[in-house]
C-alpha cells in the first residue's frame, strides 16, 4: 500500500498532537512537583514523617510552593526530608520558619506546611535545615479524646456515688436535703451570717468614713507622725538606758557604786546596822511615852497638863496684845512723833 | 518424527492444551527474536511503516476518541453519587484522572487496539499466507518479516502509546463535561484538580507500559497471521486467536507493570 499526501498529513497531525499531549502532561505534572524551573533545596529533620511521601506538596501560607524531593532515614529518631521550593518564594522564608507536617482535610494527603518566621531572622539559603515541629495528627486528637472520655466517665461515676449518698441522707449535703432540723439550723446560720456581714459592712463603712480608732488609724496621717515621734522617743530612751547601763558598768553614780564599789556596799551595810540601832532606840522611847514616862508623854497623854499649857499660852497671848496696844499709844504720843518726823511721811502718803 | 512429535511422545502425561500453549509461547519467542533480528537489518520499509502507522494510529483515533470520551463521562457520572455520600465531590476530577491515566485509559485503549488491529493483522497476514503471497515474497527475494512484520509491530509499538494519550485527554474532557452536568466547575480548576493528584509515578509507568501493550498487540497479531493455517478457516482462526491472545497479553503486561511500578517507586 502506498501512502498518499492526505494520509501522510493525517498521520503527521495525529503524531504531532499525540506528542504534544505527552509533553503537556509531563510538563504540567513536573511543574507541580517543581521539577522544572529554578528551585531551591532546603531540608528538615523530623522524628516522624507520618506517611509523607516523595512528591507531597510543600505549602507556605496555604500556597503550594514546592514538593518533597527526598526522604532519608538518618537514624531511628531522625528522618531527613528534602524540599524543592520555588525560587521566587525564597525571600519570604526565614531561617527560623518552621516546617510542620499536616493533613489536607480529614482524609487528605500529608503536606509540609512552612510557617512564617520572624522578620529579624535571615532569609533561607540553598541547603539550609529548617526547624521542624511535629504538629498534631488525628490520632493525637483521638488519644486526647479517649483520655477525656475516660475522665468524663470517672467523673460521672463519682457524681452517681455522690447523688446516691445524698439520696440516702449521708454526709452534709445528704443532711441538707433530708434532715429538716439541719436545714433549719442552716437557715439560722445563714441569717446570722447575713447579720454578721451587715455588721461587718457597717464597721467597714465607719472605717472608710474615718470613724473610730481603726478608722483614724487607717486614715489620720498625724497619728502616723505621732507614732514616729513615739518611736523616736523610745529610741532615745533606749539609748539613754544603754548609757546608764554603760555608766553602771563603769561604776559611775550611785547604782554604779552599788554594783562595783565594795566599800560603798560596806558603808551601806554599816549604815543599815546604825539605822537598826536607831530604830531600836526610837522604839524604846515610844515605849516610854506609851508607859507615861517623861515630858513628851505628859504633853501627849496628860490633858490637865495640856490645859494648863493652853491657859498659859492664852495668858501669854493676851499679855502680848496689851503690850502691843501700849506700844501703839506710845508711838502716837506727840512727843515721840515730834522727834521721829512721821508727820511729814503721813502727808506724803495722803498726797499720793 | 519431528521435534514436536518427540516432545509430545516424551511428555504424553501433559494435557494437549498445555503442550500447545508451550509450543505457542516458544514459537512466539522465536518469532520475536526474528523480528528484532530483521529490525536492524536493512532495508527498512519506511513507507510501509508510515502506512501502518496511519492505519493503526490516525485511522483508530475516531474509535479510541469516542470510547475514551464515553469512558470519562460514564466513570465520572457513576463515581459522583458515591463521592457525594462521603461529602467529597471536590475529589471527583482527581479520582477520575488517576483512574483514567494510570489504568483505565491504557488498558481500554490497548483492548480496543487488540480487537481492531491485532485481528486486522491476523486476518491480513493470514490471508496472505493462505493465498501464498508470503511464500511468493520469500521466493522473489523480499524479506516478508522485514516488510510485513517489522513495519506493523513498530507501528503498533509507537502508535498505541499515542492513542492512549489521546484517549486519556478525551476521557478527561468527557469527565469535565460530566462534572458540569450536575455542578459548575471552571476548566482551570478542573485541570488543577486533575493534575494536583497526578505524579510522575502515576504518569510515566502508564505511558511506558502502553509501549509494551503496542508491541505485544503487533507481534501477536503478526505471529498469528504469519503462521495461519491453510484454508479460509485458517484466516478466521488467526484473526480470532490474535484478538484473544493480544487481549490476554495486555492484562498480563498490566499485572507485571503494576508490580514493577511498585518496586521502582
Amino acid at each position: 500500500m502506498k501512502m498518499n499526501r492526505i494520509k501522510s498529513i493525517k498521520l503527521g497531525l495525529f503524531v504531532s498532537i499525540g506528542i504534544l499531549i505527552l509533553i503537556l502532561g509531563i510538563y504540567t505534572i513536573g511543574l507541580r512537583q517543581s521539577i522544572f524551573g529554578t528551585s531551591l533545596m532546603v531540608r528538615g529533620i523530623f522524628t516522624d514523617v507520618k506517611g509523607l511521601q516523595v512528591g507531597s506538596n510543600v505549602r507556605f501560607a496555604g500556597i503550594d510552593i514546592g514538593a518533597v524531593s527526598n526522604i532519608t532515614i538518618i537514624n531511628d529518631t531522625s528522618i531527613l526530608v528534602n524540599f524543592m521550593l520555588d525560587k521566587d518564594v525564597q525571600k519570604f522564608i526565614r531561617k527560623d520558619s518552621k516546617a510542620v507536617i499536616t493533613v489536607t482535610g480529614l482524609l487528605g494527603n500529608k503536606v509540609v506546611n512552612i510557617m512564617p518566621g520572624s522578620l529579624n531572622s535571615e532569609i533561607i539559603e540553598e541547603g539550609d535545615i529548617l526547624p521542624t515541629d511535629q504538629g498534631i495528627e488525628i490520632s493525637d486528637i483521638l488519644r486526647e479524646l479517649e483520655k477525656s472520655s475516660r475522665n468524663t466517665s470517672a467523673i460521672t461515676r463519682n457524681i452517681i456515688d455522690i447523688t446516691e449518698k445524698i439520696n440516702r441522707g449521708e454526709g452534709m449535703f445528704g443532711q441538707v436535703f433530708t434532715d429538716t432540723i439541719f436545714s433549719q439550723n442552716l437557715g439560722r446560720i445563714s441569717v446570722n451570717t447575713a447579720e454578721l456581714t451587715d455588721n461587718f459592712a457597717t464597721i467597714t463603712d465607719q472605717i472608710i468614713n474615718e470613724r473610730g480608732l481603726i478608722g483614724h488609724l487607717l486614715s489620720d496621717t498625724s497619728l502616723v507622725k505621732e507614732f514616729h515621734q513615739v518611736s523616736d522617743n523610745l529610741t532615745i530612751a533606749s539609748e539613754n538606758l544603754v548609757n546608764i547601763v554603760e555608766k553602771i558598768k563603769q561604776g559611775e553614780g550611785i547604782f554604779g557604786k552599788a554594783f562595783t564599789d565594795t566599800s560603798f556596799l560596806q558603808n551601806i551595810i554599816f549604815s543599815s546596822a546604825n539605822t537598826k540601832d536607831a530604830t531600836k532606840t526610837l522604839a524604846e522611847i515610844t515605849n516610854q511615852i506609851k508607859e507615861g514616862k517623861g515630858f513628851i508623854n505628859k504633853l501627849l497623854m496628860d490633858s490637865t497638863f495640856s490645859d494648863s499649857i493652853s491657859t498659859t499660852l492664852e495668858n501669854l497671848n493676851r499679855g502680848i496684845i496689851e503690850l502691843q496696844e501700849a506700844s501703839d499709844a506710845v508711838e502716837r504720843s506727840w512727843l515721840i512723833r515730834l522727834f521721829s518726823g512721821s508727820k511729814k511721811k503721813e502727808r506724803k502718803m495722803r498726797k499720793q | 518424527m519431528n521435534e514436536v512429535s518427540k516432545f509430545r511422545h516424551t511428555y504424553n502425561w501433559l494435557p494437549e492444551s498445555v503442550v500447545d500453549l508451550f509450543i505457542e509461547v516458544g514459537e512466539l519467542t522465536r518469532f520475536t527474536g526474528r523480528f528484532f533480528k530483521e529490525l536492524f537489518r536493512p532495508p527498512f520499509e519506511f513507507n510501509e511503516f508510515l502506512y501502518q502507522s496511519y492505519i493503526v494510529g490516525a485511522k483508530s483515533l475516531g474509535l479510541i476518541g469516542l470510547t475514551g470520551f464515553i469512558l470519562g463521562l460514564v466513570m465520572t457520572l457513576q463515581s459522583r453519587p458515591v463521592l457525594i455520600e462521603f461529602g467529597a465531590e471536590a475529589w471527583l476530577p482527581g479520582m477520575v484522572s488517576v483512574s483514567i491515566v494510570t489504568e483505565i485509559g491504557p488498558v481500554i485503549t490497548a483492548l480496543i487496539c487488540a480487537g481492531k488491529i491485532a485481528s486486522q493483522f491476523g486476518a491480513v497476514l493470514g490471508s496472505m499466507r493462505v493465498t501464498e503471497q508470503i511464500d511468493a515474497m520469500e521466493v522473489s527475494g523480499v524479506n516478508p518479516i522485514n516488510y510485513l512484520v517489522v513495519t506493523r509491530v513498530l507501528a503498533t509499538t509507537l502508535m498505541v502509546p499515542l492513542l492512549v494519550l489521546y484517549a486519556d485527554a478525551i476521557a478527561l474532557a468527557g469527565s469535565y463535561m460530566a462534572v458540569n452536568i450536575h455542578g459548575n466547575i471552571s476548566a482551570t480548576l478542573f485541570i488543577f484538580d486533575v493534575f494536583d493528584v497526578l505524579h510522575f509515578s502515576d504518569f510515566l509507568p502508564a505511558v511506558v507500559k502502553t509501549v509494551f501493550f503496542g508491541f505485544m498487540i503487533g507481534i501477536i497479531g503478526c505471529y498469528k497471521g504469519y503462521f495461519a493455517g491453510y484454508g479460509t478457516e485458517g484466516v478466521g482462526k488467526a484473526a480470532n486467536t490474535a484478538v484473544v491472545s493480544a487481549s490476554l497479553a495486555v492484562f498480563l503486561i498490566d499485572l507485571i507493570a503494576v508490580q514493577v511500578t511498585h518496586i521502582i517507586y
